[in-house]
């Protein structure tokens, strides 16, 4: 009887041991390995990544880095401190007051912390207030994240940005880090890290599109093309460029990180090999900074002689690539320009320096299309090649005062038509094509659509529109009015004039999937005629640029253009708005933009926006003066230009400007001028 | 008074030879695991549970020599000073009394001078005597009415150690009553009413528990990624299950605590488990070797040299290791339950089937909660641990077991317990 309970309770004893028995082999015979893994694991640290430099932005050449990391160095300070957190002064106050008693201590690590914020703001000249204001970024910036972070696990979750030094200052360079080291060593929650910056070069002349870097947003973290490579993703807090040049070379201008795995003694782990970060590839762009640079001071100095303009741009184009070889917008500001310098530039209504106006701003094409919509005429059939129109100054005699030309130039033919610019002629044009094959013509030579140079801030301009029937429509279309056109577009017309081929324009010189060009449906016979007729714009007396625009001096060159004026839009300037004042009180006032208004008068309730001022005053017509062409030999212009001489397709508009001839031929004739003599002395300049 | 030589017989002899691995390896990890003075070879933790080792030793050999009978009849009188100091200890919460020290809301130990005792460690020793004191007449365990008095008996001490808090020392009290009174022979229906009666208290005393044991408890399952996913999909369940409702607003900070348990579990209320399974795990079958290996060089694992020892033994000696502690404790069970059966007299039976229970049921308890087939319960690996109470308490129901062991009395009579059930009459030995 005892004996078998014994025995029993042996059994109940037995049970569990077996069990622990069983355990024991799973876990050390047949999962041993897994957990041998999973305790050598635990010896290293995630591993860490080293910053990698990205690439430059150049010119064509190569030798001129329009973008570039420079080295720099910020200060930080750590994120308890920066958020003002009073647990984190124990430690300080422990390890360096041992003898005070802790709330004396912690006050005296607090005065010191205090002391620091003082010892940065004088060290860097950056104002209290202003650091104050970082401060209070810093702080959000992580709350914000720690919150995001917490929602999605379903748990309070401490986020490395909070055990880490944020940085407050941003881009010491040299001379200054060494003195802030220095002078703030003795504050342990400040840091001196490096850091790179990204540089911009090239002055006023490049100032609008190689863009700027931004941190990354949750939407590249996800549609990140790189999701899947550690060294190459985007990481949280990481610079992109978000817009010009450097969101258009992103995936070439970014390198590959750096790769460390180290143990919890900062020893490098066995079998793993330290991954040195790759810089980004540079960036090569097709533009000349020389030419561009002369552009811009060319375009400058022809806006600030001309009595009403705003501003002007000029787009230069490789005709058989199509590679921008300068593109310039006046008025400009410095690349490197910071978001608060920025900003009031952006309430310039008036000069708009923030916008660049070759791919940003579009205007009615006025003349300049004329060439392109003859060509398209004689060769659907629409006119025959021995067309001849009476101009009489205006369309109908008995309308003195509406569908005027600039002369009464008698019968004359198409090649006529376009050296004196005939308006009578283009309006009879235009009835017999209508507006929706002008239309379909203008789309072939690339109007309406993006022109291909790949930057967020080009706008593809518009297409004349129109019933059929609405001959109105179709005689204003026909001298480039009722729909607009960016200078990119002119310049790339003028280039397909040139060629007989429409292709994208690109200012990637190291594209390796280059776009291919286009035969447009013309004939010989149309773009000879037209070419004739560019010819003797400028270079036989009575073309409307033959005062302004020929190249005598330049050798065997010679421009074939077509000017254009082309009636804009008055620019509204001021607007009248009502302010509601809090104490119910309304007064009309007037400002250049509602955020400027607003500014002033922050408590208000703002209304209306009526325009009150325009530019040009009322006397004068708002005409922007344009001029498109190419350079060409006396022997060979009537010929598609080939490869081997120098084929540059040029656009200028005066904003403002004037007549075509006098306000933008001058300026297109003497930049072309400097790219032959650049041509001249160096004549491999471009491959 | 006379006293018996504490020299051991054969089988205290046997006895003493598991213990002595036992405590070699506990040693020897203990060593491991803590950090080395300045000038010795030998750590502060070392030297005081070598010394904790000699005292052990001389306890048992107070033990024999008094023999396990005087104690027993002592044993009401040291029953009832143990539950007084048990009071003392519980009136602290309310009263501040000296010589307690309380220790993260705990109330477990008692301080003279330097030293400290775990008076909860010596109510089991004393437990067992009182029990087999009582048990050793006939009328005590074959009638419901005489269940009564073990079952005072069991509670009382219990109930007081339950307000320390200390949860494994509680739940060792049931099943060494329950061994008892099977081995002297209790009827089996009433033992059935017994274990219904603590099956149905079950959810009483789980809903009673605080959240950080019922964690603990709950371990067991919650080791399973699929189990824990299973429940973060079905938090209703969850929040049943715990029988508390969630606190505050779905995004409050103590609502993300309480999801916490399940999402982060690992790193959080599983921490402890999970990496002593690494620690066992990563042993492998051959072991990392002595004073090797990534658990001993750094304190990954809480309480590694403590409760979870078996985790540090696991990970130097591998599967043999492990085994080998097994072994040990089978061989003291076997050595112990035969002392049982060698013996006569009836207190000796009883006190040997206790004192063995003491040690196995401590051992198993600490295993399968190291291993993570059990609870997590703070109850320490006999003789391995590193802690004096437990040591000592260890060292004590040896020194009983030897002491009966020694006390062999002649074979004239029928043994005692050894009758038919039916017949309610003795059978002859040998059946």
């Amino acid at each position: 009887m005892f004996e078998r309970r014994l025995k029993l309770l042996l059994v109940f004893l037995a049970l569990p041991a077996a069990a622990i028995v069983l355990r024991l082999v799973q876990l050390q015979a047949a999962w041993g390995s897994d957990y041998q893994r999973m305790a050598e694991a635990k010896l290293r640290r995630p591993p860490r990544f080293f910053p990698c430099l990205r690439g430059d932005i150049t010119d064509q050449q190569g030798r001129y880095k329009l973008a570039y990391d420079a080295p720099s160095w910020n200060i930080c300070v750590q994120y308890a401190v920066v958020a003002g957190d009073r647990e984190y002064l124990r430690g300080p106050a422990r390890r360096k007051y041992p003898q005070l008693d802790p709330a004396a201590a912690e006050e005296a690590v607090a005065e010191e912390i205090a002391a620091s914020w003082r010892a940065i703001s004088a060290l860097t000249g950056v104002s209290p207030d202003d650091l104050e204001r970082t401060r209070q970024k810093i702080v959000k910036e992580v709350s914000t994240v720690k919150k995001v972070v917490s929602q999605r696990r379903g748990i309070a979750t401490e986020i490395a940005e909070e055990r880490t030094a944020r940085p407050v200052v941003k881009g010491l360079d040299q001379s200054q880090q060494v003195v802030a080291r220095e002078r703030l060593k003795a504050y342990e929650w400040v840091e001196v890290v490096a850091d790179q910056t990204r540089h911009y070069a090239g002055g006023p002349a490049v100032g609008h599109f190689l863009g700027r870097l931004g941190e990354v947003s949750s939407d590249d973290l996800s549609n990140d093309p790189n999701r899947d490579d550690e060294l190459a993703r985007y990481l949280s807090g990481d610079l992109r460029g978000i817009s010009g040049v450097e969101a258009l070379g992103e995936r070439i201008l970014r390198g590959r990180r750096g790769r460390i795995e180290e143990d919890i003694l900062g020893r490098p782990v066995p079998g793993t090999a330290v991954i040195e970060p790759v810089s980004g590839r540079a960036f090569r762009l097709t533009l000349d900074l020389l030419l561009q640079q002369e552009f811009h001071k060319l375009l400058q100095a022809a806006v600030e002689s001309s009595e009403y303009s705003t501003g002007g741009a000029a787009v230069l184009l490789d005709i058989p690539s199509r590679e921008v070889i300068a593109m310039v917008s006046y008025p400009s500001h410095d690349p490197n320009i910071t978001w608060k310098d920025w900003l009031p530039l952006a309430d310039d209504e008036l000069r708009q320096p923030t916008r660049f106006r070759p791919l940003q701003m579009h205007y009615p094409p006025g003349s300049i299309v004329k060439p392109m919509l003859l060509a398209a005429a004689l060769s659907d059939g629409t006119i025959g090649p021995d067309l001849r129109i009476t101009c009489e100054g205006r369309l109908f005699r008995e309308e003195e005062n509406r569908w005027r030309c600039t002369a009464a130039h008698g019968s004359i033919d198409a090649i006529f038509a376009i050296q004196h610019s005939c308006n009578v002629f283009f309006y009879r044009l235009g009835e017999m094509m209508g507006v929706s094959r002008q239309a379909w013509w203008m789309q072939q030579f690339g109007f309406g659509a993006n022109t291909g140079a790949g930057l967020s801030q080009e706008t593809p301009g518009s297409l004349p529109t129109g019933e059929r029937g609405e001959r109105g429509r179709a005689r204003l279309a026909a001298i480039g009015h009722t729909f607009d056109v960016t200078p990119m577009q002119a310049a790339n017309m003028a280039a397909t004039i040139a060629s007989g081929v429409y292709r994208p324009v690109t200012i990637w010189a190291d594209d390796p999937d280059p776009r291919p060009g286009r035969k447009l449906p013309i004939s010989d016979a149309a773009w000879r005629a037209i070419r004739e007729g560019m010819f003797q714009v400028v270079n036989v007396a009575g073309g409307t640029a033959y005062e302004y625009a020929r190249l005598e001096d330049v050798g065997d060159y010679i421009l074939v253009g077509k000017t254009g004026s082309a009636t804009g839009l008055r620019r509204v300037v001021e607007r009248m708005y009502t302010v509601h004042f809090p104490d119910g009180s309304v007064r009309e006032e007037p400002a250049a933009s509602r955020r400027l208004i607003a500014a002033r008068f922050p408590d208000a309730r703002i209304e209306g926006g009526r325009p009150c001022r325009y530019w040009p005053p009322a006397e004068i017509d708002p005409t922007h003066a344009w001029f498109i062409g190419y350079i060409s030999t006396r022997q060979h212009y009537l010929e598609p230009h080939n490869a081997g001489r120098l084929n540059v397709a040029i656009a200028v508009i005066i904003e403002y400007g004037g007549h075509g001839g006098s306000g933008a031929a001058p300026t297109a004739a003497e930049m072309l001028r400097r790219v032959i003599a650049r041509q001249n002395d160096a004549p491999e300049a471009r491959r | 008074m006379d006293l018996t030589l504490p020299i051991p017989t054969r089988h205290g002899l046997a006895l003493l030879l598991p213990v002595a691995v036992l405590c070699t390896m506990g040693v020897l990890s203990i060593q491991a695991t803590s950090s080395p003075q300045q000038g010795h070879s030998l750590t502060a933790a070392t030297m005081n549970q070598l010394v904790f080792m000699g005292l052990g030793l001389a306890a048992a050999a107070v033990v024999v020599s008094l023999g396990y009978q005087r104690l027993g009849r002592w044993s009401y009188l040291l029953f009832g000073l143990c539950v007084l100091t048990l009071l003392w200890l519980v009136l602290d919460r309310w009263i501040n009394l000296p010589l307690v020290v309380a220790q993260r809301n705990t109330r477990r130990w008692i301080r003279f001078g330097s030293i400290q005792i775990q008076p909860s460690e010596l109510v089991k020793f004393i437990y067992v005597l009182a029990l087999g004191w009582y048990l050793r007449y006939r009328r005590n365990y074959r009638t419901v009415m005489g269940l009564v008095a073990p079952f005072a008996l069991t509670l009382v001490p219990m109930a007081m150690i339950l307000m320390q808090p200390d949860l494994g020392t509680v739940l060792l009290f049931l099943p060494v009553l329950f061994a008892m009174l099977f081995a002297a022979g209790a009827k089996v229906k009433h033992l059935l009413v017994v274990v219904l009666l603590a099956v149905l208290a079950g959810p009483v005393f789980w809903f009673q528990i605080k959240s950080y044991q019922q964690l603990r408890i709950t371990g067991v399952l919650l080791q399973s990624p699929r189990v824990r996913s299973y429940l973060v999909q079905h938090p209703k369940l969850w929040d049943s299950f715990r029988g508390k409702s969630k606190p505050g607003s779905d995004d409050s900070a103590e609502a993300m605590r309480w999801r916490r348990e399940l999402t982060d579990w690992e790193n959080y209320t599983g921490y402890q488990l999970t990496q002593s399974k690494i620690a066992i795990g990563s042993g492998g079958v051959s072991g990392q070797g002595w004073n090797r290996g990534i658990f001993i060089e750094y304190d990954f694992l809480p309480e590694r040299h403590n409760d979870f020892i078996f985790a540090i033994v696991a990970h130097q000696w591998g599967l043999w290791g492990g085994l080998l502690v097994l072994v040990c404790y089978a061989a003291i069970v076997a050595i112990g339950f035969d002392v049982a059966t060698l013996t006569n007299d009836p207190l000796g039976r009883l006190v040997a089937v206790g004192a063995t229970t003491i040690i196995a049921v401590q051992a198993l308890t600490n295993l399968c909660m190291t291993v993570g087939i059990g609870p997590v319960t703070g109850v320490t690996l006999p003789f391995v641990s590193a802690g004096g109470s437990s040591l000592l308490s260890s060292f004590l129901c040896v020194g009983l077991l030897i002491s009966v062991a020694q006390r062999r009395p002649m074979l004239i009579a029928n043994p005692p317990f050894v009758f038919n059930e039916e017949m309610e009459r003795y059978a002859p030995p040998g059946r």
